[in-house]
């Protein structure tokens, strides 16, 4: 009994059963909450995996809308994931969304503007859309980009992006210093000397290009990308007998190519042509002259005719040569060597000048523009 | 009188302070479960896709609709519409009870609602949640009425703060609509119980705002122009939504009571119907809003996205579906101000505001159209972006539609709404509105003679007399005053006072005083004082004016006779 009255004496006030109550509630949606969040997230975060993984599929096989609607149920659900969204706007522009993929891309660019991926690809999207020197800019900021997986590789790659670009901009000097940088981080391989070569070939920088075709054939010597561009290279620079040497191994070990047969056939034409040649007789090297400044005065007179709008500017040399016929049609004329250094520079001339003016030369024009840019490198 | 009630040797006061954290604390947790049940139900039901599968699109609300109906007409009737009238109807009218079976109606079947796709929100139910809660808490405390009454908004602040992770939009919501009235001791409590729900629902939810906003900046203050275009263009359709949602309630409830049990039903089979086409105006729409802030979609896509909204809520809405209409406003509100923003944007290309701001925008317009809640417009936007540099367009915009709303539905939706249901609950927007008379507007001039305490009683006698007055006013020099009148002089003289000051003699009553920017209330509790004197707020001894229960009863356009009457009917019953 005395128990009892102890109990109903002590007994708790209704408040603390109260609030004791509420904190046991709490304590237990605490523990249902924490439960069901943690189960909400994985759940979220396997179903917008699934819709990656699908996304990436329809990519890889060519449907990229289908891809795009994976990848943005894809992002409802990891609405951060900067994966999900560069491959949204790699699946948009693919389809031609360019607005929309620039959107993601800024988007990422501005949470991650060292980013080498996202770079890359609003470079792509400002080429794309003209803006060419966005493109360029981009392509340098992802060159000295952050990359997740082999970095070395992803910015030579970039920069081979870059160059391309330049060259394609006619941006040759720009191109050729970028080409410069490669050098440096250029892997010591055959291919890779042969390819900065054909881009120094397209940057108009035919001595470098040389230098690099002569790296890769020092590799492989067999290679036949690199002697078809050392036979070009030669050609250039007007050096006919590497590029005869080049161009005739390259012939040898890819039959039928027609670039080279074309370029290994003006180089023979350039070959008969030549009057500055060693050993050449007196007589012969008049002939040669003579047909020489018979070929230049043809392309002129040809090129009037058929380019009557440019006939002003190609006229006077036209005046110029009748004056200088005349002159090498005495036999004693050609006998000076200035002579025959002033019928050549005419007939340079003349072919440089028609160059500018009219259409594609014929192989003999070529060659004889080859023995110009020879005897400049001589 | 009865003494105030102690908790654990607390006086009511703190323990309600501390009350208001464990409901805080526990309305979060509460929405917690509520917003992860949502998901779960429409994971399940709509499936994960942003774009359901057609079955999936009308079969769910349809189905959710009928089940809805039945659990509502036989276990929940009280958990129809948004939630905040009924929580109003709680504080005015039930002493602040909310039946614990409507909280877990309201909890399941809004949830249900949502996640099945029907054009609903869960703020509002978040809201009614949580008052539900704090009144359960309060009952089995035994509270005083008074505290019982306020818990409930207490709750609802908890409710609607972690629903939208935003505390002090939530404090003025439940301010500007629910309470009315700024007092400290609600005021605090009410903080503290958003506050501690919106940790609770960061704990599990993280801290960043609702929406990731788009970075703004005004550049040019001529582009505020194409903000107000916004506020007044989100005005006329918030008027529109409003007109459309009350006019086809109407309609609605005039149908036989049967067809209750099909209209939730038949509403989601038209949202399916809806979605098939806009999948996006499913359920809450924050991804949706999401996109839309950061340029996803043209204005073609996102003026049919809000006229896609605004007639799925409607339906939705007006079916009697329990769900909140706070998300359905925001979503409208964001893709007409992207609309709106897209077709600025082509008429004047210079713009430098991106279409997403103006989809930040249009959410706070919508909200102060719709709602009718300026304050919590403007902060919520605030909160629910985290960009406080949206604020002077959100400012313009906001007002423009707001008073474009105000003058073309003069009544705000949810006290129509309550109406409509045969309540008159105290609209909030016209307490603010009401034109507060003051002590000024009764007052008149004193129209009998004013002595100074140091005069003596003899020269007041005298020139009483001279005035022919009976009354007379003495202002002392402490600033009191007191009301006098001739006889008692008199008699004062007549004992051999005459030589004496007022001052010396006078008996300590004084008369109370009043200042003329004063409400005519605090006015009427002084009305058994003859006269009460106005004076000026920095020198109480300058009389301004002079005012009795017959001048305010005046100024208040009552007949004085009436009142008497009044009064003499009651003293005889």
């Amino acid at each position: 009994m005395f128990k009892i009255q102890t109990v109903l004496r002590h007994r708790p006030r209704r408040e603390t059963v109260v609030v004791a109550g509420v904190c046991v509630i709490v304590a237990l949606l605490f523990f249902i909450s924490t439960v069901a969040v943690h189960a909400y997230n994985r759940k979220v975060s396997q179903i917008s995996r699934d819709w990656a993984q699908q996304g990436d599929r329809d990519l890889a096989t060519g449907k990229a809308p289908a891809a795009i609607q994976k990848y943005r149920n894809a992002l409802a659900y990891d609405p951060k994931s900067a994966t999900y969204q560069l491959h949204l706007a790699q699946a948009l522009s693919s389809i031609g969304d360019i607005d929309e993929a620039r959107a993601y891309l800024l988007h990422l660019w501005k949470e991650a503007p060292g980013d080498g991926v996202v770079n890359l690809e609003l470079a792509r999207l400002s080429e794309r859309t003209g803006a060419a020197d966005d493109a360029v800019g981009y392509l340098r900021s992802a060159i000295y980009g952050v990359w997740d997986r082999d970095p070395e590789q992803r910015r030579r790659d970039v920069r081979l992006e870059l160059i391309r670009l330049l060259l394609r901009q006619k941006r040759n000097n720009q191109a050729d210093a970028e080409l410069i940088s490669l050098l440096s981080e250029m892997p010591r391989r055959a291919d890779a000397y042969s390819q900065a070569g054909d881009l120094f070939l397209q940057a108009g920088d035919p001595a470098r290009a040389l230098e690099q075709f002569h790296h890769a054939l020092r590799l492989a010597p067999a290679y036949e990308d690199a002697l078809r561009g050392a036979g070009k290279a030669g050609f250039d620079l007007g050096r006919l007998s590497i590029a005869q040497e080049y161009l005739s191994k390259a012939e040898a070990e890819k039959p039928g190519d027609a670039e080279v047969q074309s370029m290994l056939a003006i180089t023979k034409t350039a070959h008969q042509m030549d009057p500055f040649g060693f050993r050449l007789s007196q007589k012969e090297r008049e002939a040669r002259v003579r047909a020489d400044f018979q070929i230049a005065m043809q392309r002129l007179q040809t090129c009037i005719a058929l380019y009557p709008a440019n006939a002003g500017s190609l006229q006077p040399q036209l005046a110029t040569g009748q004056t200088v016929a005349q002159q090498i049609a005495k036999p004693s004329y050609l006998r000076s060597v200035d002579s025959v250094d002033s019928a050549m520079n005419f007939a340079f001339d003349s072919e440089s000048l028609a160059g500018k003016n009219c259409a594609a030369p014929q192989p003999a024009d070529t060659a004889l523009e080859l023995i110009g840019r020879m005897r400049e490198s001589r | 009188m009865q003494s105030e009630r102690q908790f654990w040797g607390l006086r009511e006061q703190p323990f309600f302070l501390l009350l208001a954290i464990l409901i805080g604390v526990l309305s979060g947790l509460a929405v917690v479960c509520f917003r992860l049940l949502i998901e779960f139900i429409r994971l399940e039901l709509l499936g994960s896709s942003l774009h359901p599968s057609p079955i999936r699109t009308l079969l769910a609300p349809s189905a959710a609709g009928l089940l809805i109906a039945v659990l509502v007409i036989w276990f929940f009737p009280r958990v129809r519409g948004s939630g905040v009238n009924q929580t109003k109807s709680a504080v005015y009218i039930y002493d602040g009870y909310i039946p614990f079976r409507t909280v877990i109606g309201k909890f399941s079947l809004s949830a249900l609602a949502v996640g099945s796709g029907h054009s609903l929100g869960p703020e509002d139910p978040s809201l009614q949640v949580g008052a539900g809660l704090a009144s359960a808490i309060g009952l089995r405390l035994g509270l005083s009425r008074a505290r019982l009454r306020l818990l409930a908004p207490l709750g609802a602040a908890a409710g609607l703060a972690a629903a939208f992770n935003a505390p002090i939009s939530a404090v003025l919501f439940v301010i500007e609509e629910v309470i009315g009235n700024w007092s400290a001791g609600v005021l605090g409590a009410v903080v503290l119980s958003a506050v501690s729900s919106v940790v609770i629902a960061r704990w599990f939810f993280g801290a960043e705002p609702l929406f990731q906003a788009p970075q703004f900046q005004l550049k040019d203050p001529l582009e505020l122009s194409a903000y107000a275009a916004l506020g007044i263009v989100g005005g006329l359709v918030s008027v529109l939504f409003v007109k459309l949602v009350l006019a086809a309630r109407k309609s609605l409830k005039q149908f036989p009571g049967w067809t209750q049990y099909l209209q939730p039903g038949v509403a989601g089979l038209l949202v399916g119907l809806i979605g098939l086409r806009f999948s996006e105006v499913m359920g809450a729409g924050y991804h949706t809003i999401d996109q839309a802030m950061h340029d996803q979609y043209t204005w073609k896509i996102l003026l049919a996205l809000a006229l896609a909204k605004l007639v799925a809520t409607t339906i939705s809405f007006v079916s009697g579906t329990p769900g909140g209409m706070f998300a359905p406003t925001l979503f409208m509100g964001a893709m007409l101000g992207g609309a709106v923003g897209g077709v600025e944007h082509i008429v004047f290309p210079h713009l430098t505001g991106s279409v997403g701001a103006f989809a930040l925008v249009g959410m706070g317009t919508m909200f102060a159209g719709i709602l009718r809640a300026p304050l919590t417009s403007v902060f919520m936007m605030l909160e629910v972006s985290g960009n406080y540099d949206v604020i002077i367009p959100v400012i313009i915009s906001n007002t423009l539609a707001y008073v474009i709303s105000r003058s073309l539905q003069r009544v705000p939706i949810f006290d129509a709404l309550s109406r409509q249901d045969g309540l008159d609950l105290p609209s909030m927007e016209q307490q603010r509105e009401e034109v507060l008379l003051r002590v000024e507007d009764a007052m008149r001039l004193p129209d009998l003679p004013v002595f100074v305490g140091v005069q003596q009683m003899d020269e007041v006698r005298s020139r009483l007399s001279e005035a022919g007055a009976d009354h007379f006013l003495v202002s002392f020099s402490d600033g009191s005053w007191a009301y006098g009148d001739k006889p008692n002089l008199e008699a004062a003289v007549r004992e051999g006072h005459g030589a004496d000051t007022l001052q010396s003699c006078w008996p300590d009553s004084r008369l109370p005083h009043l200042h003329p920017d004063h409400s005519l209330e605090i006015a009427l509790r002084y009305k058994d004082c003859p006269l009460v004197p106005v004076v000026h707020r920095a020198n109480f001894s300058q009389l301004v004016g002079v005012i009795s229960l017959n001048d305010v009863l005046r100024a208040y356009a009552i007949q004085p006779s009436d009142v008497l009457e009044h009064i003499s009917v009651r003293q005889e019953l």
